[in-house]
């Protein structure tokens, strides 16, 4: 499982990652970050939750109450162009951040 | 629409959640989400071959500590607490005036320093100016 501390700075550039281009409810969210991280990431339901009330009172992504056909009503988030903005923003940072440590720590040579 | 006929998942975030400052229309939500994903996590386990305890126990298990799993939701919607704020704010206010006599100056002072407070909240940041 990965650090407590690196799981936090990513998780915001994750969950916007997962809204690109489609919206999807909490459940949905949470089951692709795991499947996706090998099981790496995985959330309670409170503290999932916590994160996506929080992106979305600072108007990175938006929920609305959407029903698809053979499916209950759910409450569905994607992405606002101000979150896309950031995803942009944080992406580009974690490039760069990750190139720094990969030439510092001499991942990219070992 | 398919009908759930699991446990009553909304029933048991409510009962187990401590949301009293979360009034309104936002609780409402948060408390169908949170049940909306306990059903699912439900019925995943299901239909994965878990027995009904065992998945009524896997969902029940995201709100094992609910000081915690409140505490996490609150902070993650800041207008919520600060309607909770307001709202205390408004209760000693009307408590000042039901007494009455100086505390009512005391309460139109409280309201005064809420207003300049809320003022000075929405002003932009100002920022320290190059020396020339």
């Amino acid at each position: 499982m990965l650090s407590a501390d690196l799981k936090r700075g990513t998780l915001e550039l994750l969950l916007l990652s997962l809204l690109e281009g489609r919206h999807r409810h909490g459940y949905e969210i949470g089951k692709l970050l795991e499947e996706r991280s090998g099981g790496q990431v995985q959330f309670r339901v409170s503290t999932l939750y916590s994160i996506l009330y929080r992106m979305e009172h600072r108007g990175w992504i938006k929920g609305r109450w959407i029903e698809k056909q053979g499916e209950r009503r759910r409450c569905r988030y994607s992405l606002t162009p101000a979150g896309r903005a950031v995803m942009v923003t944080q992406r580009q940072e974690w490039r760069a951040f990750s190139d720094m440590v990969n030439e510092v720590a001499g991942v990219s040579h070992a | 629409m398919p009908e759930s006929r699991g446990p009553d998942w909304r029933r048991f975030v409510r009962t187990h959640l401590r949301l009293p400052e979360m009034a309104g229309h936002r609780e409402e939500r948060k408390l169908a989400e949170l049940a909306d994903h306990l059903e699912d996590i439900y019925r995943d386990a299901l239909s994965q071959g878990a027995g009904e305890d065992v998945a009524r126990a896997r969902a029940e298990r995201q709100l094992a500590n609910p000081d915690l799993a409140t505490r996490e939701l609150l902070e993650g919607d800041p207008s919520r607490l600060r309607t909770a704020l307001h709202r205390r704010a408004d209760q000693t206010d009307a408590t000042l005036r039901d007494v009455g006599g100086w505390w009512v100056a005391v309460a139109d002072l409280l309201r005064d320093l809420r207003q300049s407070l809320r003022t000075l909240g929405r002003r932009p940041a100002s920022r320290p100016r190059p020396r020339s």
